[in-house]
């Protein structure tokens, strides 16, 4: 059989098979009357929106994050003007290009997927990335990332019993009220939602407030497909501190987003250089990785280090690759704990799905198989 | 709370109706089965419908709502942690046309459930839907040489598919002669 001859039959087989479909099927009044469903029970729309996006006010200049082409940014912690005053007290929190100030003793967890469905809706992760043990009534951060198969329907069935935000979360923008005082009110910054429930109007002012689009970070926005290790010569000739951060990426599934199938930032934060340096020593005297990974990857993170004025260097874990594949500017490595633990707490346990490290030696630094 | 519960965006119905038939096949060669079809264009629906507005502003909808069933698939396919099996070979020892013609319907079947979700989405944007590279890889969002490569391995997937068959067709009939 040659080539053409089998094309033409894989050209005719599809045919046939796609005729076994049953297109009766009610998709569409299945689809119309969820929409209905969707608008109905979930959300009042309020103006609250442009009232805060207006509040917001000194929105900082896009970057071109770790991208070689265009340079590492300037981290600028104190450009816009509504940060909180203490900033012992409060931390940023990262999603795609928004970047929301909150309380830094609050915890991590889930918020509501395109479905309503969220997964865990109470603080799981302690700020430190640490395990709780009991939310109790820590606040958290939610992003709409499964991290335990513990879910609950967000609002139908759930009621907050801790103060919370979510970024990117699907829901409408607007304000929800639950029966136990409650308020949720949720406004859209550069196409991603931020939401903030609690009884207290003027910390659920404050936080909104504070989201804002184009916050310089070493951490570039988005990426097409899982880029290369990198490292190059600052164009520039500002100098400053050595810096890290590390950026974790995934792609995010959601009606809210046309362009799918990017990889966004997920996460970010800021990392000891010191640290950094001793994780990727750790993970260039790893083992080479032999396994080259035919897989559709899902998410991965980037350390992004360097001196700015000097060199700068962008290194590429892939969590969901053969236990771990760390792409060195070098090669690829396998993934090491030693490579991990230096940069994988706060958030990060929280937000990216990785391998246990053998014997659990990673356990704690990401979502594991069971959350 | 005010109620939104409104009739679907305007447009939108008469779009749907002319084409939820194409989507509905196209989603049953992408999944491989009626139900997963049907599951993931009722959610590309859905999205379509809460955002048709933007949508029906774009030159190509039906482009948008194939990447959403693509999307929707690849989606319920990571949740869900499996891998399609293969399905069980269906042969038939008496070499006539309509028992080559199952046995080529089965390899392709086979092959296609081999495939992972996104390669899989190419092999039908090419060979059913009559795609060009550039269409697909602007769907899929992937570069067109990614594409080729899913087209180029499916295309090997299939002849090695072949191949087995006709060398177990050809051992039996010498077992038997």
């Amino acid at each position: 059989m040659d080539e053409q001859e089998l094309r033409a039959t894989l050209r005719t087989s599809l045919e046939r098979h796609a005729a076994e479909a049953d297109v009766t099927a009610p998709v569409a009044d299945r689809a119309r009357g969820e929409v209905r469903r969707r608008r109905r029970t979930r959300w009042s729309v309020v103006g609250a929106a442009a009232a805060v996006a207006l509040a917001v006010g000194g929105a900082a200049v896009a970057t071109g994050g770790d991208d070689p082409a265009q340079g590492p940014s300037t981290v600028d912690e104190g450009s816009a003007d509504v940060t909180p005053t203490s900033t012992d007290e409060w931390r940023t929190e990262y999603w795609g290009g928004v970047a929301v100030d909150v309380p830094a003793d609050w915890g991590y967890g889930g918020a509501p997927f395109d479905d309503g469905t969220a997964c865990y809706p109470e603080a799981m992760i302690g700020p430190d990335g640490r395990r709780l043990r009991t939310s109790g009534d820590r606040g958290w951060v939610g992003r709409p990332i499964g991290a335990t198969d513990v879910c609950a329907l967000v609002p139908n069935a759930w009621e907050p019993s801790a103060p919370y935000a979510w970024l990117g979360a699907g829901v409408e923008p607007g304000t929800y009220e639950y029966d136990n005082g409650y308020v949720q009110e949720t406004i859209e910054v550069e196409g991603v939602t931020v939401t903030v429930g609690t009884t207290d109007a003027g910390l659920r002012s404050r936080i909104l407030a504070t989201a804002r689009g184009g916050e310089p970070t070493r951490c570039q926005h988005t990426y097409p497909g899982v880029p290369e290790a990198t490292t190059g010569f600052f164009d520039s000739g500002d100098d400053g501190p050595p810096y890290a951060w590390v950026c974790a990426y995934r792609v995010v599934e959601s009606p809210n987003i046309v362009e799918d199938g990017t990889f966004r930032l997920s996460y970010a934060a800021k990392v000891a250089p010191e640290a950094a340096a001793d994780a990727l020593a750790a993970q260039d005297a790893a083992p080479v990785q032999q396994v080259d990974c035919d897989y559709q990857p899902h998410e991965f993170v980037v350390l992004a280090t360097g001196v700015p004025g000097d060199t700068y260097t962008r290194t590429v874990y892939e969590t969901g690759c053969a236990g771990g594949t760390v792409h060195l500017v070098g090669g690829a490595k396998e993934m090491v704990a030693a490579g991990v633990k230096p940069w994988a707490h706060n958030g990060i346990p929280a937000v990216v799905y990785g391998p246990t490290g053998g014997r659990g030696a990673m356990i704690d630094s990401f979502i594991g198989p069971q959350g | 709370m005010t109620d939104r519960a409104t009739a679907a965006e305007p447009g939108f119905d008469a779009w749907v109706e002319a084409r939820v038939p194409a989507l509905l096949r196209f989603g049953y060669l992408v999944t491989g089965s009626q139900q997963a079809a049907e599951d993931a264009v009722q959610s590309a629906l859905v999205s379509a419908c809460e955002k048709w507005s933007r949508i029906s502003r774009r030159d190509d909808p039906d482009a948008y709502v194939r990447r959403m069933v693509v999307n929707a698939h690849i989606s319920a396919w990571r949740r869900s942690g499996r891998r399609e099996s293969p399905v069980a070979l269906v042969r038939d020892a008496t070499v006539t046309d309509p028992a080559q013609r199952v046995v080529e319907n089965d390899a392709v079947w086979r092959m296609c459930s081999a495939l992972p979700p996104q390669q899989r989405a190419a092999v039908v944007l090419r060979f059913y839907e009559d795609l060009e590279y550039a269409e697909i890889a602007t769907i899929l969002d992937v570069a067109e040489p990614t594409v080729r490569s899913h087209v180029h391995r499916a295309l090997a997937a299939l002849r090695r598919e072949l191949d087995s068959v006709d060398g177990v067709d050809s051992a039996d009939s010498a077992e038997e002669s």
